[in-house]
């Protein structure tokens, strides 16, 4: 006989697994008797199964959307740094690439200023020396445009190749193609040689030729000299001496022979006596010169680089020359340097820089000033 | 409880004050001990997840049942957890296999032969109850959370109240069952 019904207290008890387990069997066991009572506690505890099966999927869910949440916060973080290291490394490299463009630009506007310089400059050096050479006497404006002696070239004062010329750095990089001006690879030397820490400019005259004047023997070409001077000593006349040889005999054959050479070495004026291997010394012993100006901030005394010799014309720097009014002179063993109006001993020491050091000798002041 | 750490009490007391996020902690920091248990057992990493989240929800469900007791440290009470979750998982699926090794016997003395019933039907009409008869019930059954609790998180006014209303819901939860299933649907088919 059933004792127990659905509003039997016990059953909630049961269900919420309130019971101890002695309790919860003979419980079990009570309820077992009454079909119904039983029926509808496996229905309960069936569906609180599936609630409790809810609760944990939902808990799942939880866990799940948490974890995954976190792994996002992880990946976006990092990725942030990322983003943040990548733009850094983007921003420098083109800052980098910036620099090196416009570097490179400078560096070509320099070539290019250069070259307009050399292309350009006989015109504007004509406009210029047109009222000069009006002043002039005629013979003087021949012997100038003779082969004897050409017309250095005065470079326009171009605000633009100046700025262009002032900015490029010197870099061997860029001068890596030894194109045509044998100056430019002798600028990675001549960065040797300096303080690397001060400011270095071009100064805006291009790399030009200077003859040795020997003055040993000959008074021709102290007189040829002197024409060059007039023509080209005018206050900030900037020029470019393509060549300007007026050669005489080197000390051996003082006396000999004059001999006068154009920039190709052919004689123009020979000793109708002079042999062969007379020939051959003379050209030796005519030495030229590819100078390039410079500048050096915080340096105001006038060095020299002796760089290498190419296509027989031996690479001078000269910085803080101060005056494009520049001239050779060999006398004795000695070659000297005049700047403008100042004389100085011009050491011929390859590969190296040197201070000029002021011509002191008087007879060899006279000398140089006849 | 000598073999328990002062974080394993701290973890066990977050879990009976209903702290949900700790089990985020507990995940971080086991995963890589269930996981490698999980791939030297033949898992995968979907297998790992799954195997985490159940021993975690099951640690959860112990936690805050009425008088439970730490008596291990909680990393070995959780492997435990987690090696028979994938015991489990494996026998289901050597059984579903057609690898019939557990006798019927032994499936009738299993603690888990209520699992043959079909309990997304449950699932499915808690649907369509009301979020807060979902949340009552869920609280109560699954969660285990006593009714003063209950009736706070849910807006009730009191313990009896918040009573009266589980009972009802669990009426409301029955009637849709009844309503839209016949006795012979609570079972699953277990003869595929």
């Amino acid at each position: 006989m059933p004792t127990m019904n659905l509003n039997d207290p016990r059953i909630e008890s049961y269900l919420n697994e309130e019971m101890s387990e002695v309790d919860a069997q003979n419980f079990e066991r009570e309820a077992k008797e009454s079909p119904e009572v039983w029926d509808h506690i496996q229905f309960q505890q069936f569906m609180i199964q599936g609630i409790r099966e809810e609760g944990a999927a939902e808990l799942k869910d939880f866990i799940a959307n948490r974890i995954t949440e976190e792994v996002e916060d992880d990946f976006t973080s990092r990725n942030i740094w990322w983003s943040v290291a990548a733009t850094l490394i983007i921003l420098a490299v083109g800052l980098g690439v910036t620099y090196k463009f416009q570097w490179l630009d400078g560096e070509a506007k320099s070539v290019v200023a250069k070259n307009d310089v050399n292309q350009g400059s006989e015109k504007s050096a004509l406009q210029k020396l047109e009222p000069q050479l009006s002043e002039s006497d005629e013979s003087k404006s021949k012997s100038a445009t003779a082969d004897t002696f050409l017309m250095p070239e005065i470079i326009a004062d171009n605000e633009e190749s100046s700025d262009a010329m002032v900015e490029a750095p010197m870099n061997e990089d860029v001068y890596a193609s030894p194109l045509k001006d044998d100056a430019r690879s002798d600028r990675g030397r001549q960065m040797d040689g300096l303080d690397k820490n001060k400011e270095i400019r071009s100064v805006n005259v291009a790399p030009f030729i200077v003859s040795a004047i020997e003055l040993n023997s000959n008074p021709r070409s102290k007189v040829a000299v002197a024409e060059n001077k007039a023509e080209n000593s005018k206050p900030n006349a900037k020029r470019k001496m393509e060549s300007s040889i007026l050669s005489d005999t080197i000390a051996g054959y003082t006396g000999k022979s004059r001999v006068a050479q154009n920039a190709e070495g052919d004689e123009i004026s020979s000793n109708s006596n002079s042999s062969p291997s007379f020939k051959k010394a003379k050209l030796e012993g005519t030495k030229q010169f590819l100078i390039t100006l410079s500048e050096q901030s915080g340096i105001t005394k006038p060095q020299v680089f002796m760089g290498g010799q190419a296509n027989g014309k031996i690479n001078l720097t000269l910085w803080n020359a101060g005056t494009s009014d520049i001239l050779i002179f060999h006398l004795g063993d000695e070659y000297y340097l005049q700047l403008g109006n100042d004389f100085y001993y011009l050491p011929l020491i390859p590969g190296s820089t040197a201070n000029l050091k002021p011509v002191a000798d008087r007879a060899i002041l006279e000398k140089l000033k006849q | 409880m000598p073999n328990q750490t002062r974080k394993d009490t701290e973890i066990v007391a977050r879990i009976h004050e209903g702290d949900r996020e700790v089990l985020i902690d507990l995940y971080k920091q086991y995963e890589a001990m269930i996981s490698n248990h999980v791939f030297q057992n033949s898992g995968n990493e979907d297998d790992a997840k799954d195997v985490l989240q159940d021993t975690l929800v099951a640690l959860w469900q112990n936690v805050r049942k009425p008088h439970f007791e730490l008596t291990v440290q909680l990393s070995t009470y959780l492997f435990a957890i987690a090696k028979n979750t994938w015991l489990k998982q494996l026998d289901k699926r050597k059984r579903l296999k057609g690898e019939n090794y557990i006798t019927g016997r032994e499936i009738a003395d299993s603690p888990n032969v209520g699992q043959q019933m079909d309990y997304s039907i449950v699932r499915k009409a808690m649907e369509s109850l009301q979020d807060k008869c979902r949340n009552i019930l869920i609280m109560f059954y699954f969660d285990g959370f006593d009714m003063k609790t209950i009736a706070a998180a849910n807006g009730l006014a009191s313990a009896s109240v918040a009573k009266a209303k589980k009972h009802q819901c669990l009426k409301g939860l029955e009637g849709i069952i009844k309503q839209n299933y016949s006795a012979s649907d609570f079972y699953l088919n277990t003869e595929s």
